[in-house]
């Protein structure tokens, strides 16, 4: 028996990542805010073979909702093994910069509502002993750059609050903390793909392995690992003079 | 996230000017708005340009790929449309079900084998994809899904299969896949030498295979010869998991040099393909994916064919005039000196598609794929046309980037039957060339 408590359970990513799991022992709690698109994604873990898939949905902003959504899911399963929080959103960087009230919702779903539903859970598994938590960020939290920089931003926030949630929960509760790179997702169908893109089939591998692992962070294409590196470690002086 | 100005290219490598991707994730979504024309797209493994629309929306369907139900007494499997085939075989293999009809390769949406009615090496004995379409929905412009089957919204059922996407944008289909108790094949071959050995052995085999089809080496001078590739799927329970490896292993980086694709390479190919199919053993057992889909171990092979791309020119033919269209055909090819790799011959069955514009019909299909030499290659393929048409014969949309009007009218007679149905906002270059659409 596997429960697997997703949050953004719409995302590309999850999607994929959903579908590696089914199997008849596969229990779903899926949480999100789109009752039509989470019921599609129940449907196709059902007819995948999984044991049950749940929809529960929640509004942006609305902690209530969100504590209630997982809340239902610890009653109906008792224990989960993994949570995965997948959710977010990709901004327009130009329209942020024109209105930065936008990039209140962008902190919203990436970062703030993540935060809570992972301390949400923590509690949870912290009590039980057990279970893991694996949340998704972004090679664009490593180093601001021009072209995406609220949206790094709000990635970028989740790797400090993974660190320290791991070191909370630590040694029975591992906390993986994935940075995928540019991945051909619903959220970046705006922009011509490149050979740097990667498959959320690709990114779920990784998370798969990752979990086995225990790892605390991994990149997805692994490679991505070297390049964020070597960028870092390039002079802010050059740094700042990129504009990709 | 919005509409977006991206070139989308087909399978011989003609492209759009002037349109815009749009993504469509979720079959509950709405088409952009406005009167701009749109078309469903998916993998873009037509070859010419009825995958191709200019200066409109592309509806990019390759997120919509979800299963929506699946009963695995009955094999009745319901799956969004830009499910691909590799997708679904991965699904359906290890549960002991296979895909009812399949193309040549794997990488095709379930949306587009519905749009072009695609056939494959069961035709004679199984039909058209649209034959094992149950039920499917598609999202019109005017904002409503219809759901189509034989007793429901039967016309706009009709024209959907084969319809080219011109009927609007497939959303789901329901599926009835074939059950299997091995993931192999029993591949039978033999060499075939002369014009009527292409059809005795094949009318001879049709019986004893499922599967069936004869390539050609076209660079043959004289009496030709090739291979007659059939198979069945194996009876004896094996495990269902075995067939595995679904991802390309070779892929072209890069449109290689025009060169790269010439009479010697091209001579050397073929030949070394008959060799080495006409002398080894005849009965073997093979996975499935080295026997549907040799061609889908090197992904992006088309970019061999360099910057013009590849020509395909694809016909059918009643049976009565096989031989000699097949005679005439292969001759004026041999004589332009353009014949390349996959020439294949197939007879078709009589299963009727409920498609109303449905290629396949009895009689026998030839395909040539050339190099596209421009001005030399339009000579030779309206030279292939008068006799095609002098045969009585139909050209393939799929394969198609210059029918005209005419070709199209004769190649479809029931294409008046199917205007009423067309989506107002769709088109495709070629529903623009063929007078389908303005």
């Amino acid at each position: 028996m596997k429960n697997f408590l997703i949050l953004g359970a719409t995302s590309a990513i999850a999607q994929a990542w959903c579908r590696s799991q089914a199997a008849p022992d596969a229990h779903f709690w899926l949480v999100g805010r789109n009752e039509a698109r989470l019921s599609a994604v129940a449907a196709d873990l059902l007819a995948r073979g999984s044991g049950s898939a749940t929809v529960q949905t929640y509004i942006t902003g609305d902690y209530a909702g969100l504590d209630a959504a997982l809340g239902e899911g610890f009653r109906a399963h008792a224990h989960f093994d993994v949570f995965l929080a997948a959710q977010g959103v990709l901004p327009d960087q130009t329209a942020c910069e024109k209105d930065p009230r936008l990039a209140d919702e962008v902190m919203q779903v990436n970062t703030i509502e993540i935060m809570q539903a992972a301390l949400i859970v923590a509690g949870h598994f912290e009590t039980r002993g057990g279970g893991a938590c694996v949340i998704i960020g972004s090679v664009a939290g490593d180093v601001g750059r021009r072209t995406n920089y609220v949206y790094g931003a709000s990635k970028a926030a989740l790797d400090v609050f993974c660190e320290g949630l791991r070191q909370r929960l630590m040694p029975t509760v591992p906390v993986l903390f994935v940075k995928p790179g540019p991945v051909d997702s619903p959220m970046t169908s705006h922009i011509q793909k490149t050979a740097l893109f990667t498959t959320p089939e690709k990114v779920a591998a990784s998370i798969n392995k990752g979990i086995r692992n225990q790892s605390a962070v991994i990149y997805s294409p692994n490679h991505w690992r070297l390049i964020m590196t070597i960028i870092r470690l390039l002079p802010r002086k050059i740094v700042r003079r990129l504009q990709a | 996230m919005g509409p977006h100005a991206k070139t989308f290219y087909s399978w011989g490598r003609r492209s759009t000017t002037g349109a815009q991707g749009f993504d469509l994730a979720w079959k509950e979504d709405s088409l952009p708005s406005g009167s701009t024309p749109l078309l469903a797209a998916g993998l873009g493994r037509s070859y010419g340009d009825s995958c191709l629309l200019d200066r409109g929306y592309m509806i990019e369907t390759g997120h919509l790929n979800r299963l929506i139900a699946f009963d695995s007494a009955t094999g009745l499997l319901t799956c969004e449309a830009g499910c691909t085939l590799a997708q679904l075989l991965e699904f359906c293999v290890p549960r002991g079900w296979f895909v009812p009809v399949t193309p040549g390769t794997k990488f095709v949406t379930v949306g587009g084998c519905v749009a072009n009615d695609v056939h494959g090496k069961n035709h004679h004995r199984a039909g058209s994809f649209g034959c094992f379409v149950q039920r499917l929905g598609v999202r019109r412009s005017d904002g409503t899904a219809p759901v189509c089957s034989p007793t429901e919204n039967s016309g706009l059922y009709r024209a959907t299969i084969g319809g080219l996407g011109l009927t609007g944008v497939i959303l789901w289909v329901e599926l009835q896949l074939r059950a299997i108790r091995s993931p192999k094949i029993r591949q039978h071959t033999e060499a075939l030498h002369g014009f009527d050995a292409f059809f005795d052995v094949a009318r001879r085999q049709e019986a004893a295979f499922e599967y069936s089809v004869a390539w050609l080496d076209a660079t043959h001078r004289g009496q030709p010869r090739g291979i007659f590739i059939a198979g069945n799927h194996v009876e004896t329970d094996t495990p269902l998991d075995a067939g595995a490896p679904p991802l390309p292993r070779l892929k072209l980086p890069r449109t290689l040099p025009d060169c790269t694709v010439n009479a010697w390479t091209l001579r050397l190919l073929n030949t070394g393909y008959y060799t080495a199919n006409a002398f080894r053993r005849a009965e073997r057992d093979v996975p499935y994916n080295g026997f549907f889909y040799p061609l889908d171990a090197v992904a992006d092979w088309n970019l061999a064919y360099g910057r013009k791309g590849l020509v395909q020119y694809q016909f059918v033919v009643p049976m009565a005039h096989g031989p000699e269209a097949l005679r005439e055909t292969l001759g004026k090819v041999q004589a332009a000196r353009q014949a390349s790799f996959l020439t294949v011959v197939k007879l078709f069955g009589a299963a009727e598609s409920p498609g109303l514009l449905s290629f396949p019909r009895p009689g026998v299909t030839v395909c040539f794929d050339l190099p596209n030499q421009g001005d030399a290659t339009a000579r030779l393929l309206d030279d292939l046309d008068r006799t095609v048409f002098a045969c009585e014969g139909a050209l393939y949309p799929a394969k198609d980037y210059r029918m005209s009007r005419a070709a199209f009218e004769r190649s479809f007679p029931r294409h008046a039957e199917f205007k009423p149905f067309i989506d107002p906002r769709c088109a495709s270059n070629f529903s623009r060339r063929t007078g389908l659409t303005a």
